[in-house]
């Protein structure tokens, strides 16, 4: 779809931008000493903590991707959310507590407080930095993905911009101003999401005239144009007619001689055309139409106006929808066609787990179909408690029971957060406003359905929501790199001083690589590659960390054996899976070693057993006198 | 180190309630898409729950373990 940007967007989003550089610059100005910067002396309220992990934890994964998954194949959006948040109950029952009375800045630190060993640290800076980059790719491609529409700069542009901002941050300031960016940006999310829902429920649902589109006879089809004939749509299948003004109507066939009218668009080198016109929004141009809209309503009425949040879903429930359905398709001479074709379902539908195609499996027949389903709602589960820059959070609280507050505070935010996205999503669905080729840009595209300014300011926070994000992954890394690597696993005898500076050029290296990762995989969807984070994550972490806390015969051998063996797999099953063969080489999925793309279900379990029988053959670790 | 034991008593009782999703969601999607309560199908119901349980778990735990 071609944006127009509009001038109120671009102000809107330069002074977010500016304020958030400011306010950085200004908070983090006293942060100079090495727990300063990587821990804010541990001064942090623990209000303000929690609001931060709710900053750190709604990524542009979560807002962007799962409110795109909604609004595109309904609950299945939603078994992300429940997923990421199940999650939290891992970190604050089983993790946190204990990390915290163990560790200084690191997760590294943690796992090796009993055992001085640099191996440990180099394992657990290893996995740290494998997990955040694999982790700032998806926040990367999301900033492109923004900044397309917004302000009309390319995608490659947009993540050079995310970049430098949040390397300048990150350098500039540390921890300190980094958790009072995720403060005002996680306040920010939850607010304007509120605002957002209690407008959806007083728009309630309402059936557009027109619809629901009911499928012409191929003959009165025909009669529009000139019929064409072209082997790459064979007559079977497609009818495609030729209209006056020049551009293709290609018509999907459907049993009893009717057929439905498609959205085609092609693209052919590096030119994108639009139902066989240049797309564009000029005369002689064409550009995809917006989509989602409620095509029949429980009792036949055509409005609901305003509804109460359990109306809202009732209705929805009761009601038919019409979604689009996306077919990719290679034609002769290297071109490439994608199909959008519209088709009626029942809410009732949408609301099941299985309408996706991440998901399908779930319905599937057997077991395999199924184990994909069960291995990303295991991954999600063990994950977040596994996730570096939200571990390095506990270190930035005083005391256990502030860790445990500001926990619960996350909770309350983060959950408040989960439930509105089902509005938003459920609501965008609705909306008319979609951009059937662009999931990820359903939650600012609802937004502008009510207002322009509203659509800037939840644009600017979105942007904001990557800012944040990304340089808390950018400060774990950093830490992983000078404190553990350096100091310990190389024996280099840093000062303070020293620390924090290199710690700075880590920050900018770790920058340039995740600029470059952003560039390279713009094509790849967002919410997907966040799944896979989760994978590794708790694959290469969470063995040991609950096995430290729980088996007092656990060794150093077993944990570094854990965390190696836990990341390798679930990289390689990650790089084997048909979804990578489809997404990310473009190769025929069937051909992919491994029986389904989710690892967590496999490797998580392996990560355990491989610690505890690499532990029971190391010798038993000697008690110190304490 | 210690975890307190009333922490490992909830995180299983969550964990319980967790597997009990998947299950449903994976082997027993007639039951999912049941109506019971307001009009709303046990997908929903069952999903929001668990939001709502995280809290109230955590909540709970704040005041437990003093």
């Amino acid at each position: 779809m071609v944006y127009v940007t509009s001038p109120l967007a671009v102000g809107v989003f330069v002074t977010v931008v500016l304020f958030v550089l400011v306010l950085s610059w200004w908070l983090g100005r006293g942060a100079t000493s090495a727990s300063g910067y990587y821990a804010a002396h541990g001064q942090i309220h623990w209000f303000v903590n929690g609001i931060a992990f709710a900053g750190d934890y709604l990524s542009a994964a979560s807002f962007l991707g799962i409110c795109g998954m909604i609004a595109f194949y309904g609950y299945d959006g939603f078994l992300y959310s429940i997923g990421y948040l199940a999650g939290w109950i891992v970190a604050l029952f089983v993790v946190a507590e204990p990390l915290k009375q163990m560790g200084k800045f690191t997760f590294g630190d943690a796992l090796d407080a009993r055992f001085h060993s640099r191996g440990i640290k180099l394992a657990a800076a290893v996995s740290t930095l494998v997990v955040s980059l694999f982790y700032l790719i998806p926040q990367m491609v999301g900033a492109g993905v923004l900044i397309k529409p917004l302000l009309g700069f390319s995608h490659a542009s947009g993540v050079l911009i995310v970049g430098i901002v949040v390397t300048i941050i990150v350098v500039t300031a540390g921890m300190v101003s980094t958790t009072w960016v995720q403060f005002i940006k996680g306040g920010l999310l939850v607010a304007f999401c509120l605002l957002l829902t209690t407008m959806i429920l007083r728009r309630g649902f309402e059936v557009p005239p027109g619809l629901p589109v009911t499928p012409v006879a191929a003959s009165l089809a025909q009669q529009q144009g000139r019929v064409i004939v072209d082997p790459d749509w064979p007559a079977d299948t497609w009818l495609q007619v030729q209209q006056p003004d020049g551009a293709t109507r290609t018509y999907r066939r459907l049993p009893g001689d009717q057929v439905r009218l498609t959205q085609v668009v092609t693209t052919v080198n590096g030119a994108t055309l639009v139902d066989g016109l240049p797309q564009g929004l000029e005369g002689g141009q064409r550009d995809l139409a917006t989509v989602g809209a409620v095509t029949a309503l429980p009792g036949g009425v055509t409005t609901t106006g305003p509804l109460g949040p359990v109306a809202f879903l009732r209705t929805f429930n009761e009601s038919t929808i019409e979604t689009w359905t996306t077919e990719r398709r290679v034609l002769q001479g290297g071109r490439v066609a994608t199909v959008y074709t519209p088709r009626e379902q029942t809410g009732a539908d949408l609301l099941q787990p299985g309408a996706s195609p991440t998901f399908k499996g779930v319905r599937g027949t057997t077991l395999f179909d199924k184990l994909d389903f069960l291995s990303l709602m295991l991954a999600l589960f063990a994950g977040t408690a596994s996730l570096p820059h939200i571990l390095i959070r506990y270190y930035t609280v005083k005391d256990v029971m502030a860790v445990r507050k500001s926990t619960v505070t996350g909770i309350g935010a983060i959950g408040l957060f989960y439930v509105l996205t089902l509005y938003l999503g459920l609501g965008a669905m609705t909306s008319g406003a979609l951009d059937v080729s662009n999931t990820n840009m359903a939650a600012p595209l609802l937004a502008r359905s009510f207002s322009e300014p509203l659509f800037a300011v939840i644009s600017a926070i979105a942007f904001t929501t990557v800012l944040g994000t990304v340089s808390g992954l950018i400060l774990a890394a950093s830490g992983a790199v000078v404190h553990d690597l350096l100091t310990h696993v190389w024996g280099m005898d840093l000062t303070d001083d020293a620390k924090v500076r290199a710690g700075k050029w880590v920050a900018v290296a770790v920058g340039i690589v995740a600029m470059v990762l952003g560039v390279v995989f713009e094509k790849l969807n967002v919410s997907f590659l966040v799944g896979w984070a989760f994978n590794v994550a708790a694959s290469a972490n969470l063995p040991s960390l609950v096995m430290l806390l729980f088996w007092k015969r656990t060794t150093k051998e077993g944990i570094i054996a854990a965390i190696m063996v836990g990341m390798a797999s679930s990289l390689a099953w990650i790089l084997c899976s048909a979804q990578a063969y489809k997404d990310v080489y473009g190769w025929a999925p069937e051909t992919a070693p491994v029986p389904f793309s989710q690892p967590g279900i496999v490797t998580i379990p392996l990560g355990f057993l491989v610690l505890i029988v690499v532990s029971l053959l190391s010798p038993r670790r000697v008690e110190p006198a304490a | 180190m210690r975890t307190p034991r009333v922490a490992l008593w909830l995180f299983a009782l969550y964990l319980l309630v967790y597997l009990g999703f998947m299950a449903l969601a994976a082997f027993a999607p007639g039951v999912m898409a049941a109506t019971p309560l307001a009009g709303l199908p046990i997908s929903l119901l069952y999903g929001l729950t668990l939001i709502g349980l995280a809290f109230i778990l955590a909540a709970l735990y704040l005041r437990l373990a003093r």
